[in-house]
């Protein structure tokens, strides 16, 4: 029994599949002067730093020289810039849309090489903090809803009726459009921190499993090399998902931009 | 000579195709002449060999240059696992050396 | 969840929002303009120069 006990505290304390998200102060500054604000870089501002840092050496280096053929390197970069370049002119606009473009690159990239950083062993996946990415997706919400304020006035609430409804259904319709308008902030952000969260949380938990299962004997270490073929097999499905989450989140920034520009 | 005849007379005389001044008369040449005129003020002869300088450059011509390779992925997901695994080690891994879970 | 846990918040999104706008800023200035100069050069000298 008390084995067990110790087992289940050790396993709260010490091995809960969420200690992989915990942040911690790296350096911090008191400053008793600025109203004892906390001044801190902590692990997940090391890794977003490290994020931009690999995102301009990347685009430092691979140039090919300004080359007008250009190397494997150029290459990617150039096919990254149309992928992205044919998602802002299929979802936005061909040639309103194009002025979001700079915006579009920055956010996919940001959230590409940061799904890809926690994808890395040891390290932290700063996407999964619903914090970040609500903040995101939030602000975005907010800016397309300025956006179509801006451009259209108050006929911007015609985005919240539906073309061809009846009268009488209108009150109820509004409501629905009203509401789905709202659930917008909140699933853009959750769609990617819990995508990221899941896959993070299991591979953590399988992983944790098979240690325990390799390690207890000379059998049950070639035993163990089964759920090891799926551990390796859900990580290369991880690295689908953080391109996968990252090109959804772009898309659909790119609808709710195109949304507050056109009005359906 | 009344149009009808006019007519008659081209269907029966073949057009003039194969005729050096018609192709001297080309459209093209005018376009051809200013694509021979743009490359023949570029520099000759293989480009110059760009010398590499500074701990970037020197890198840049190692992998992303003439012969690019994937190395530099390999970098950076060690760099990622070392500091990772340097935070890890300083927070949390040496709390419990012999107790692994 | 540590997610949940509202201590660091505001350092979490300060990083984002100061990285993110770092980096707009550098793509639209100096990074993404090389690509549309590069590619604009290739069109020169493909079809507008005839």
């Amino acid at each position: 029994m008390n084995t067990l006990f110790n087992t289940v505290n050790f396993w709260r304390y010490n091995s809960s599949p969420l200690t992989q998200f915990e942040i911690k102060d790296l350096i911090s500054i008191d400053t008793p002067i600025l109203g004892n604000l906390h001044i801190s870089i902590t692990n997940i501002g090391f890794y977003l730093t490290m994020g931009a840092f690999f995102l301009l050496i990347i685009n430092l280096l691979s140039t090919n020289y300004n080359k007008l053929i250009g190397n494997s390197w150029s290459i990617s970069q150039e096919s990254l810039y149309a992928t992205l370049h044919s998602i802002v002119v299929n979802q936005i606009n061909p040639k309103n849309g194009q002025i979001y473009f700079p915006f579009i690159y920055a956010l996919f990239i940001f959230i590409l090489i940061n799904n890809l950083i926690g994808m890395v062993p040891y390290s932290f996946a700063s996407t999964s903090h619903f914090v970040l990415t609500f903040a995101l997706s939030f602000t975005i919400v907010l800016g397309a809803t300025i956006l179509g304020f801006q451009k259209h006035g108050l006929e911007f609430f015609s985005l919240l009726v539906p073309a061809g409804c009846p009268l009488g259904l209108l009150p109820l319709l509004v409501l629905i459009e009203f509401i789905s308008y709202l659930a917008r902030n909140i699933s853009l952000g959750l769609r990617l921190a819990a995508n990221i969260l899941s896959g993070h949380m299991l591979l953590h938990i399988l992983a944790g499993f098979t240690y325990n299962i390799m390690t207890s004997g000379i059998i049950f270490f070639f035993l163990g090399l089964i759920p090891l073929a799926f551990i390796i097999a859900f990580s290369g499905l991880e690295l689908g998902i953080a391109f996968i989450q990252a090109q959804v989140f772009v898309v659909l920034t790119s609808g709710y931009i195109k949304d507050a520009l056109d009005l359906h | 000579m009344s149009f009808v005849t006019r007519r008659a007379l081209s269907t029966l005389i073949p057009p003039k195709v194969a005729s050096p001044k018609a192709i001297g008369a080309n459209p093209d040449a005018v376009r051809m002449q200013r694509v021979v005129n743009f490359y023949s003020k570029l520099p000759r002869g293989s480009a110059p060999e760009v010398k590499p300088t500074g701990l970037l450059g020197r890198y840049q011509a190692k992998y992303f240059g003439k012969n690019p390779s994937a190395a530099p992925i390999v970098h950076a997901i060690l760099l990622v696992l070392i500091t990772g695994y340097a935070q890890n080690y300083y927070f949390h891994l040496r709390h419990h050396k012999n107790n692994a879970h | 969840m540590p997610q949940l846990v509202p201590f660091y918040f505001v350092n979490e999104i300060t990083f984002t929002f100061i990285i993110l706008a770092i980096t707009v800023y550098i793509l639209s200035k100096y990074i993404l303009p090389r690509f549309v100069r590069l590619f604009l050069s290739r069109t020169f000298i493909s079809k507008l120069l005839g």
